[in-house]
């Protein structure tokens, strides 16, 4: 596994997610200050998952066809996805986010 | 032990359509804790999938592109019997009877048409065979992509949306393309006007001719497989391919056989149930009464048929009623997303982002905030949804169209001080 840096807890307040251009790419989002980590590529067709919308029970809604996956397990919750996303650990050292990619992956 | 003369049966609810809508309604159908037997029929030969890519990505990016719904393991493992391939043929509204064209006959407790929709057909064109072509079914779309490629003339014929999104996927796989339109714009009524003038441009910057007020009179076919057509004002237009996009006919045969209300659909009540007990209806074919507004709403999307499946077929159930669905739908058109939401025919339009080249467009009417539309910015269109869903006063316009301010917060502070 390798760490990617990502930015500091500072630069992803609450309540927003941001792209990460790794291969590929990840979507990480703060809720209420934990982190979370899916691919960034919704299963269903083309969307970037981390301009999605930030749901309250720790789900993100696709900005392009409504289907929602939980962040925790990347699971779809609705259709039209029926994939999962995969999920990527999280890590947050001294203010600093790091995302665990598979080796050969990364920035 | 002799059989009881009338043995007792499970009970048994019947899905005919095996659309998105039917599929969608036998799922919820489970979900809701209904017990007894399903059987879903659907005369198309494949598993239920999703009409929206036939345009796009089925044409476009073949290898990638995904339709299913759901794998026949879903019905499988949920006791849902399939009928596919096989259309139902005659419906008995008294005796609670479907038959089927192989002969089944199905004894049914309650029914859901979701026998949505066919292309219309435009028998001026269809007289000439093969090279003319209209999309509605995977098998439609098969056959069309197999004929659109490089350089081949494509004439469209209708400036709707399936017309404009086989139009731009044409052109993404290097056809030329024109499109016939008989009105004067694009997108009929659902589209604003200055949405269509855009597109139109957007399709114009990347080639598509456009031929408007154009109606045909004449259609010809010659033995090397070109093909004219004439309009009524002598306008001529060439081609190797035909599409066409008039719009759609609802599968209403077997409703109308049974003696169900009609009128441009299946009159349903806020239950989805039709004017026969028992019968109800979802999806495209569907025109269902609205309480709130008052009036039979009939809805040609992906997320009408999706939601009302679901709440037709839990009021099915449990006898909640349907809550209504704010109208929705997205095209996509050379990579770029769209999304119009609510009433289309707001009095006046504000822009968000224009300079950005991805915007949000709120409708206003009477003060309040009507219709959304997002350009490639689908971010925005949930909290866009939830302002017009709780029919906030418009207020600060300066504040909602400053993209440095956050769309979901603003909305969410909006809501809460009209409550
Ligand atoms: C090419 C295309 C692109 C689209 N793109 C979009 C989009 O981008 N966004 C959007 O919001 N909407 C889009 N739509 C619209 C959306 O797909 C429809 O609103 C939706 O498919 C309606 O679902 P339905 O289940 O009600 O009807 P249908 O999908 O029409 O399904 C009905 C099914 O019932 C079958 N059937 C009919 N009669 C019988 C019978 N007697 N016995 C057995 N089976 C029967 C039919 O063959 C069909 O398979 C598009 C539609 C098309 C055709
Ligand atoms: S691309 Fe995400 S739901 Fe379609």
């Amino acid at each position: 596994m390798a760490r990617v840096h990502v930015c500091s807890v500072a630069d992803l307040p609450p309540g927003e997610g941001r792209r990460v251009d790794t291969t590929p790419a990840i979507a990480l989002f703060n809720v209420d200050g934990e982190f979370y980590a899916v691919a960034d590529m919704c299963t269903h067709a083309t969307a970037s998952i981390s301009e999605g919308y930030l749901e309250d029970d720790c789900s993100v809604e696709c900005p392009i066809h409504t289907a929602r996956f939980c962040l925790k397990t990347g699971a779809a919750l609705c259709l039209p996805a029926t994939e999962p996303l995969q999920t990527f650990a999280v890590s947050v050292e001294d203010g600093e986010v790091y995302v665990e990619v598979a080796q050969g992956e990364g920035a | 032990m002799t059989a009881a003369p009338h043995p007792a049966r499970e009970a048994c609810y019947v899905v005919v359509g095996g659309g998105q809508a039917g599929a969608i309604a036998v799922a919820t159908l489970r979900e809701a804790g209904f017990a007894g037997r399903i059987v879903l029929v659907g005369d198309e030969p494949h598993l239920p999938y999703e009409r929206p890519p036939l345009s796009k990505e089925v044409l476009v990016t073949p290898a990638t592109a995904k339709t299913t719904l759901f794998d026949a393991s879903f019905y499988a493992d949920r006791h849902i019997e399939c009928r596919f391939g096989v259309a139902a043929t005659g419906l008995d509204a008294q005796a609670r009877v479907l038959t089927l064209a192989d002969g089944e006959r199905i004894a049914f407790d309650k029914l859901l048409l979701a026998t949505g929709a066919r292309a219309r057909a435009y028998p001026l064109l269809d007289a000439l065979g093969d090279g003319v072509l209209s999309l509605r079914s995977l098998d439609d779309a098969l056959a069309l992509r197999e004929r659109l490629l490089p350089g081949k003339r494509l004439l469209v014929i209708g400036g709707g949306v399936i017309g404009l999104e086989v139009a731009a996927s044409a052109r993404t796989l290097g056809a030329e393309v024109t499109v016939i339109e008989r009105c004067l714009r694009l997108m009929g009524r659902a589209a604003p006007l200055h949405l269509a003038q855009s597109l139109l441009e957007l399709h114009a910057a990347h080639g598509v001719h456009f031929e408007f007020g154009a109606e045909l009179a004449s259609a010809s076919k010659a033995d090397d497989g070109e093909i004219t057509l004439t309009g009524v004002d002598g306008r001529v237009f060439h081609g190797d391919l035909v599409v066409y996009g008039i719009g759609v006919e609802l599968n209403v045969e077997l409703a109308r056989e049974a003696g169900l209300q009609l009128d441009d659909g299946i009159l349903v009540d806020e239950y989805g149930m039709s004017s026969a007990p028992g019968i109800y209806a979802a999806g495209d074919v569907a025109r269902q009464w609205q309480p709130a507004s008052g009036r039979y709403v009939r809805q040609e999307t992906w997320s009408n048929a999706q939601h009302q499946a679901t709440s037709v077929a839990r009021a099915m159930v449990d006898g909640t009623p349907c809550e209504p669905d704010l109208p929705w739908y997205w095209t996509d058109q050379y990579g770029h997303n769209l999304q119009v939401a609510g009433a289309v025919e707001a009095e006046q339009w504000l822009t968000r982002g224009e300079s950005t080249g991805r915007y949000t467009q709120f409708g206003v009417s009477g003060g309040r905030i009507v219709g959304a539309i997002t350009f490639d910015n689908g971010r925005e269109m949930r909290p866009a949804k939830q302002l017009i869903a709780a029919a906030v006063p418009l207020g600060d316009a300066e504040a909602l169209l400053d993209i440095k301010q956050d769309l979901r917060k603003l909305a969410t502070s909006r809501i809460k001080a009209a409550a």
